[in-house]
């Protein structure tokens, strides 16, 4: 115990931590930089600090910004990140009747406890996890990873199809390179492909390059239409309706108890979902929100500024970031793109997930969850202190904030290996990434296949060398190996079944 | 307002040049220094990517090379195609001894013996400096395993029924070393080549390979918490942290294997250069404090210089060679 505190509190680490959560409160607040951007072009500037702070550095970052984007959601209509889109529904409502400032003060709350039970969860259930893992081996983590790829797709966007084919792009892309198999494959004879596609580069043009060319392009089009000023007139109105902000912060004891219930049940639908690969902190807002509107006493109030519906979403999105860690700490596979994101950053850094993060790094390791802990704790205190004004921060003038953001995914991707190849990468996958926004098709399950792929393609090739019988009967002849092919066949059919059953519904209203 | 957030945002836009400056240095060093003169400054690549074993020992030898050569030595890390990107970035570089490259060895070996390899350079495009250390390969088996508990038992067993073994990687040392063995034995093991040790020490643990092939680096912990028991190490003699372990040599099955790692130029590297740096090496490795360094990061020094470290990777080359058809 006494050596993860000396781990966690040194200067370099706590500093890390009082800059990650403060940088990422206003990544989070910024319309348009999302948690995953932040976090990725954060990678390349950590690797040189010790892997404690760097680790802890990009996970504060990843749970405050994931809670800030709940400020420009609430008090200008505007979700800072994707995972508020849920909250801004009812947090601008209250707004508008007055209560802005009381629905941050929930939304505090409800980040800070969903964060907090999900980081405890992540702190207690990776270390069991792990004592249990020796009994999976490469023909359970070849059905886990498959497992993984079923889901990718269905549940990380409205369009089923379009998320199956982002994911299938990643799957191709999992495959250049000699990450698998001992010779290169797909690289057409390029040296540096030959090495396979590097997952940082990768992440930083997916999750920046696109946000920065669509917020660009926004501007040329009002330019065009000669909207921009009154846009522009509109967004300072807005923001300057802020500075009057008024009220408690904290809701009262009552309100607080009848938020209770929401947000533990929140918490819990959010750890959940974090854990499933591929659903991140939008889907845990909605399914978060969507389970506060269906428990409520109040439903009338939801879309017309109800406390519950934001502590759910906000609770919900919250608890995904531990859940998701959970997974990536212990078997290497991301339950979200922010999970990914840290799993990059956690391989960047020389360490490999699974059981010798538990045993031989286990000081390291402790220190980097106990400070994911305190990130989720020291997010909302920082909240309180500067939630009104952050909002400010989004008349900052795009012209300034887009070509920063350009440099820094440039020099970053350059700084990891030093090599002007991975610049490339970056603006490959940032330009097909924009194609990609632009037709709907999400991002996330062509980050989480490219590291899913190779992991059940690698699997697969170990199982069928460890197998001294025929390999079907020696997946058959594993117990646990049964549970996991039960799992994919359920997620697989699942969304058949759903879908006769609403044609049913729809049958019987018809 | 607005000027105090453009003159911050300007600000922020020079910090994120000067930092983006501050670690390419390294490698703009080498392009700039001109032939003729003594370059002011030697880039050490690290042929991988930050973190791991090569990046650690780039970074303690280093330093030591530096105080003896009296100028800068800055680790640049160069990762890809399993070396070949920093190697053929050595190659490429002027031979004025502006630059040095870690390289690891089997592995450098099997990269350029592969047909497939695209890059067209071997062992005569580059200088053998210094062998800075060797870890000896070890078979280990799970600490519950009733079937063998020596080399010879392991070896008499696996002769008669078929026994996977694990490994770090189709090309690693302990795939060498796998492949050796096998032909020495004149019988060949189930191998499971995973992606690193600890994918196969965990299926090892969880008594799902019969036996691993690692280093002896990596089974001084475990061996002595008694979470393996060592089996055999791949040397002519016994290792000495591992004094109670018999040889393969001992039954009879004459394999020497181990991963080892030092540091390389390009060929043609200025003599005149050459020499000082050479001295520099000898210098740094033998420095105590590096020792010392070294011992507390669980790294065996084990020089050999020049012609020494030359004569090495050449009876490395043959081994592999007899053996490369073996590799998957």
């Amino acid at each position: 115990m006494l050596s993860i505190l000396q781990q966690l509190f040194t200067l370099e680490c706590l500093l890390a931590l009082v800059l990650g959560t403060a940088g990422g409160l206003v990544v989070g607040a910024l319309p348009g930089l999302t948690a995953t951007m932040g976090m990725s072009l954060l990678i390349p500037f950590s690797y040189k600090m010790g892997p404690a702070p760097a680790m802890i550095m990009i996970g504060a970052v990843y749970v405050s910004a994931v809670y800030g984007g709940s400020f420009s959601a609430i008090l200008i209509h505007t979700p800072g990140t994707p995972a508020s889109a849920a909250t801004a529904i009812d947090g601008y409502e209250l707004t508008k009747q007055g209560k802005g400032l009381k629905a941050i003060g929930v939304s505090t709350i409800a980040s800070v406890m969903g964060g907090t039970i999900s980081a405890v969860a992540l702190l207690f259930v990776a270390p069991q996890l792990v004592k249990v893992s020796l009994l999976f081996s490469t023909p359970e983590y070849f059905l886990i990873a498959i497992f993984g790829l079923t889901i990718v797709g269905s549940l990380s966007s409205d369009n089923m199809l379009k998320g199956l084919i982002s994911g299938a792009f990643g799957l191709l892309l999992g495959m250049v390179g000699m990450n698998v198999v001992p010779y290169a494959r797909y690289s057409f004879g390029n040296l540096n492909l030959a090495g396979g596609i590097d997952l940082v580069p990768a992440m930083i043009g997916l999750f920046s390059i696109p946000q920065i060319l669509s917020q660009a392009e926004k501007r040329v089009r009002r330019k065009k239409e000669g909207e921009s000023l009154s846009a522009d007139r509109e967004l300072r109105g807005l923001i300057d309706n802020t500075r009057g902000l008024k009220g408690s912060f904290f809701p009262s004891f009552e309100e607080f108890k009848t938020l209770l219930p929401t947000i533990l049940r929140a918490s819990g639908l959010g750890i959940f979902i974090g854990i499933l690969p591929g659903a991140g902190g939008d889907i845990g807002s909605w399914v978060g929100y969507n389970d506060a509107k269906s428990r409520s006493k109040n439903k009338e109030l939801f879309g017309k500024g109800s406390l519950e519906g934001v502590a759910g979403s906000e609770a919900g999105n919250n608890a995904v970031c531990g859940g998701a860690l959970i997974p990536a700490f212990t078997l290497g596979i991301p339950g979200s793109a922010g999970a990914a994101v840290m799993l990059g950053a956690l391989m960047v850094q020389g360490f490999s997930p699974g059981r010798e993060l538990f045993t031989k790094y286990a000081d390291m390791t402790y220190a980097i969850l106990i400070g994911f802990l305190v990130a989720n704790i020291l997010m909302g205190l920082f909240g309180y202190l500067v939630a009104r004004h952050t909002v400010r921060l989004a008349s900052l003038p795009q012209g300034i904030l887009l070509p920063v953001i350009t440099l820094l995914s440039v020099v970053g991707s350059f700084a990891i290996r030093n090599n002007i190849f991975d610049v490339y990468v970056m603006l490959f996958f940032g330009i097909v990434g924009y194609f990609m926004k632009k037709f709907s098709f999400p991002a996330a399950p062509t980050v989480l296949a490219l590291i899913l792929g190779p992991m059940a393609e690698r699997n697969l090739i170990n199982s069928i060398q460890m197998a001294k019988v025929n390999v079907a009967l020696y997946y058959l002849s594993r117990p646990l190996c049964w549970v996991f092919l039960i799992l994919i066949i359920g997620s697989l059919v699942s969304p058949v079944i759903s879908k006769k059953r609403k044609a049913k519904k729809a049958q019987k209203y018809a | 307002m607005k000027r105090t957030i453009s003159v911050l945002a300007v600000a922020a836009l020079v910090l994120a040049l000067f930092a983006g400056c501050g670690k390419t240095e390294g490698g703009k060093a080498a392009s700039s220094s001109s032939a003729g003169a003594s370059p002011k400054e030697v880039t050490f690549l690290c042929p991988s990517a930050a973190g791991g074993a090569m990046d650690a020992n780039s970074r303690l030898i280093a330093p030591y090379i530096q105080k003896h050569l009296g100028k800068p030595v800055n680790v640049v890390n160069m990762g890809g195609s399993a070396g070949w990107v920093g190697w053929k970035h050595l190659h490429d570089a002027p031979r004025d001894g502006s630059m040095l490259s870690y390289a690891n060895f089997p592995n450098m070996i099997n990269g350029y013996l592969d047909p497939k390899n695209t890059v067209g350079l071997d062992k005569s495009n580059f200088e053998f400096l210094a062998l800075y250390t060797s870890d000896i390969n070890v078979v280990a088996a799970n600490a519950k395993e009733k079937r063998y508990s020596n080399a010879k038992e392991f070896f008499d067993y696996a002769r008669k029924n078929l026994v996977t073994v694990a490994d770090a990687g189709a090309r690693t040392d302990d795939a060498v070393a796998v492949a050796l063995l096998e032909k020495a034995l004149g019988f060949k093991f189930k191998r499971v080549h995973f992606q690193n040790s600890a994918e196969g020490l965990a299926a090892l643990y969880g008594g799902h390979v019969d036996a691993w092939v690692g280093n002896v680096s990596e089974v001084l912990a475990p061996s002595k918490n008694g979470e393996m028991k060592v089996l055999a190490v791949l040397d002519k003699k016994r290792s000495e942290y591992l004094p109670n372990v018999q040889t393969a040599h001992e039954v009879g099955v004459e394999v020497v294997n181990s991963s080892s790692r030092g540091i390389i130029a390009a060929k043609g590297l200025d003599p005149t250069e050459k020499e000082k740096i050479m001295q520099a090496i000898k210098k740094a490795m033998e420095d105590p404090e590096q020792l010392a360094a070294a011992e507390k990061q669980g790294v065996g020094v084990t020089p050999l210089y020049g012609a020494d470290f030359e004569a090495w990777v050449n009876e490395q080359d043959k081994n592999i060679r007899g053996i490369f058809d073996l590799l998957d």
